[in-house]
């Protein structure tokens, strides 16, 4: 399992709550995405956007090795942002 | 097969049924003066093709009628066993099988012939001896075939007759579409203009009196259900063509109806003919038959009237064309499509086969007679009827698009984004599109620039692409072939040098444009209203005003002062198709893909319904387009940085939390923005409104443009500052901030201007 080390990586919300999660490089981040989910019950589930330097999407089916992330990286968590509906505010 | 691109096709046959005309007047010409076999001239061929098939109807009429006499030859054949299969029905179908076959591999070796030096072309208005024996030999050859194989022909035949009826019918309805069309053009309005009246009042009583007659001829007692029912029928047709033409959504003019109201009673007529002559409804036709030499006349017009019929259609190559050609028709091209002229003449073979047996291989047709029993009756009946719905369809099919959607989406529309649709980002090239439109129509009325003429043109050139931040940017869009073709609007050129300076308020109103974009196309959707877009020039903010009511104040209080944005803009295929897309797209269909940013089409919704909201990607995916139009129009001197609203979020985290030890690479992105003179950044309120921060760094003003003028919520405002003002002062306090371009790194203190006066845009 060596070539397969473990990482630890951050997960901050606008509210700048932080989850963490540790993973294998070679492990599908969607387990991250769900533990976020899971510890921050007042986010819907699905409902962001997971990003790391402000310009990575993280996909569910992508790994830490194939975005480039490193231990301790820390994942930004954008709540979906939506305006400009017809309903009154 | 697409009806309706015959009728588009329509507006356009003018030209090229004059063109058939100057060629029928060149081909006597030909004829005359070069003589036969001289050189190869296609034009000269296609009467000798009409020739061999003239030449193989009347020898399947002499074999049907006098095949007895032939007998003693055919005997020696075994597969005839005796003459018996090989005369009468079975004999016509074996010649139509000769005939079919060699049409057929004409067909075959022609096809997709496109210019006079193709050495197809000297194949087809050539070699006549090879082809003399190539059609000898295959009729002959049919001879051997066994029974079978002949009778499945004579099934297969049945279809084959169909279809060429239904190309005849076609180009006969498009025929006389084009004559009312020409009638109606003005010069000949003006020049017999009651030539035209005449003509058309004529055919019209003509018709009517031909229906009276057929009342009197072949009804002659009430048990004539059935010739009662065809007769009204067509009364009712002729009535409802006559109707639809006038109508004031169509518009078709007088002569139309007629010609076609004289067609569809002289099939009608030709339908009762062919019923059985012993019928008691019958009598006139009976009675007909007695004299000799009138039967004699009318098989020999019959069978002229074949022959001239496949002649006329199997030049009309494009009356079954899916599409308009496109391009002029140039020199060295063809003068009608080869392999459809001989595919008409196939099936024509097979058509005279069912006519020749009455539809059916095993009755036995009277001598001089031709196409008579039920079948024909039955079909000619059908073609009649096909050939008022294809009419009345020609009329309305375009009103009816009209009216769906102002612009025309035709089913080889349809088909077409299908092709090239889900494969390709359309529907991200057509947010491009849509947004270059509005720059283009922002320079052609020159407007612009004037809040924010401040902007020194000499001022540092810098790459507005060439930002630490890893990976953004934007690819430029791949165009596909496909899509070139559906779009008719050129590609915008590269904006000239005095264009340039207009650029930033261009970048403001594209931002704002998303919106309105979204609001027009809706409104394209969902009703025919009048949707206009206003721009108060004070302002310089393109409008929306989605109100009738609210159209007519502004109309009386602000006319002076405001500009009109492209009322009258129709959309194009592409919009069509972006639109076609996102209807019938599935909800997690990603619709748009440009690199990190993928919109699906439950996101793009808020394109077509009101009630939608846009969110983040959307606005990034539009932010992304604005930046390749940039890109596209050389303004590498951008003074502008756009920053995508996650961004923006992350200012305002930081603003809220303060900026923690991860966050270097946001000090990144701001040290960037100082290279730059105007930051563009969509603050979001949350679950409720964008607006547009601009921070202007040579004004020192943070410039606000709300579309909904709320001044009374900027606290999201103030946070993101906050947070940016952090991340300022993390770069001054580190000694290496190079010489930038903001002499005031105290964003907190800048004064925030609202741009706007008034909403321009309404919550309903």
């Amino acid at each position: 399992m060596e070539d397969d080390p473990l990482i630890t990586l951050k997960v901050l919300d606008l509210e700048g709550r932080r989850v963490y999660h540790t993973m294998r490089m070679n492990n599908r981040l969607q387990g991250l995405m769900d533990a976020y989910y899971k510890k921050v019950a007042d986010v819907t589930y699905g409902s962001g956007t997971f990003m790391f330097d402000g310009s990575i999407r993280l996909r569910g089916t992508n790994t830490p090795a194939e975005l480039d992330l490193n231990d301790e990286d820390e994942i930004e968590f954008f709540p979906t942002m939506i305006g400009g509906g017809s309903v009154g505010a | 097969m697409t009806l309706g691109a015959v009728a588009d096709d329509m507006e356009a046959g003018g030209g090229e049924h004059n063109g058939r005309r100057a060629r029928f007047t060149e081909d006597w010409c030909c004829c005359a003066c070069a003589g036969l076999f001289l050189g190869p001239n296609p034009m000269m061929a296609r009467y000798l093709y009409a020739l061999i098939f003239l030449v193989t109807n009347l020898l399947a009429w002499t074999l049907r009628d006098y095949g007895n006499s032939a007998l003693a030859e055919l005997q020696r054949l075994k597969v005839c066993q005796g003459a018996r299969y090989c005369l009468g029905a079975e004999g016509v179908l074996r010649i139509s099988l000769g005939c079919f076959l060699f049409f057929f591999v004409m067909f075959l070796s022609t096809v997709n012939t496109r210019k006079v030096h193709d050495f197809r072309n000297s194949w087809h208005s050539e070699w006549w001896p090879a082809k003399l024996v190539l059609w000898l030999g295959l009729t002959a050859v049919t001879f051997l075939a066994p029974s079978p194989l002949v009778q499945l022909y004579g099934k297969v035949a049945h279809f084959g007759a169909g279809a060429f009826l239904v190309i005849q019918l076609i180009s006969v309805t498009r025929f006389i579409m084009w004559l009312n069309d020409w009638c109606r053009s003005e010069i000949t309005q003006k020049r017999c203009h009651l030539q035209i009246q005449v003509v058309s009042i004529v055919t019209y009583v003509g018709s009517l009196l031909g229906i009276v007659l057929m009342y009197v001829w072949y009804a002659p007692s009430p048990s004539c259900k059935l010739n009662i029912l065809f007769i009204t029928v067509t009364l009712v047709l002729v009535q409802l063509m006559t109707f639809v033409s006038m109508s004031s959504k169509v518009k078709a003019g007088y002569l139309a109806p007629g010609l076609m109201g004289i067609y569809v009673v002289f099939l009608c007529w030709s339908a009762i003919r062919s019923e059985p002559h012993t019928e008691v409804c019958n009598r006139k036709a009976a009675v007909a038959t007695s004299a000799d030499w009138v039967n004699i006349a009318s098989f020999v017009i019959a069978v002229i009237v074949i022959v001239a019929a496949t002649f006329s259609t199997g030049i009309d190559s494009k009356c079954i064309q899916f599409k308009q050609a496109e391009g002029e028709s140039e020199e060295d091209d063809i003068p009608y499509g080869f392999g459809f002229f001989h595919l008409v003449f196939a099936m024509g073979a097979m058509y005279f086969a069912m006519i020749f047996v009455g539809w059916n291989a095993s009755h036995t047709m009277e001598r001089w007679t031709i196409d008579v029993g039920w079948a024909s009756t039955w079909v000619r009946i059908g073609n009649e009827w096909l050939a008022a719905i294809v009419y009345i369809w020609m009329m309305i099919a375009p009103v009816i698009w009209r009216t769906r959607q102002k612009t025309n989406r035709t089913p080889s529309l349809w088909a077409e984004c299908w092709l090239i649709g889900p494969s390709s980002n359309l529907v991200g090239q057509n947010l491009n599109f849509m947004g270059q439109k509005l720059v283009e129509w922002d320079k052609k009325n020159n407007r612009g620039g004037k809040i924010m003429d401040h902007i020194d043109e000499s001022s540092a050139v810098e790459d507005f692409d060439n930002r630490p931040s890893k990976k953004i940017k934007c690819s430029e869009p791949e165009f596909l072939d496909s899509d070139r073709k559906l779009n008719s609007d050129p590609i915008p050129s590269p904006a000239s040098p005095s264009i340039q300076k207009l650029s930033p308020i261009i970048e403001l109103e594209d931002k704002q444009a998303c919106e309105i974009d979204d609001d027009q196309q809706l409104q394209e959707d969902k009703q025919i209203k009048v949707d206009t877009y206003y721009v108060p020039q004070d302002k310089q903010m393109a409008e929306l005003i989605d109100d009738e009511k609210q159209l007519e104040e502004y109309k009386q209080n602000k006319v002076s002062t405001y500009d009109y944005l492209p009322q009258d803009y129709t959309m194009t295929n592409l919009d069509i198709c972006a639109q076609i897309m996102i209807e019938t797209s599935f909800e997690n269909d990603i619709l748009v893909k440009m690199d990190e940013i993928c919109v699906k089409q439950h996101q793009l919704l808020c394109l077509l319904d009101q009630s939608q909201w846009l969110n983040d990607d959307v606005i990034s995916a539009y932010i992304c387009c604005i930046r390749d139009q940039l890109h596209m129009q050389n303004m590498d001197d951008a003074k502008i940085c756009l920053e995508n609203p996650f961004i923006t979020g992350l200012l305002k985290r930081d603003g809220n939390i303060g900026v923690h030890e991860d966050g270097n690479f946001i000090t990144e992105i701001v040290r960037n923005y100082l290279k730059h003179e105007m930051i563009l950044l969509p603050v979001n309120i949350k679950d409720t409104h964008w607006y547009l921060a601009v921070i202007n760094s040579q004004k020192y003003e943070i410039q606000v443009l709300d579309s909904l003028c709320w001044e009374f919520n900027r606290a999201d405002l103030t946070i993101m500052l906050q947070g940016l003002q952090y991340h300022l002062d993390i770069l001054e306090s580190q000694k290496n901030l190079r010489n930038h371009n903001w002499k005031d790194l105290q964003v907190t203190k800048w004064p925030v201007t609202e741009q706007l006066r008034e909403p321009i845009k309404k919550d309903r």
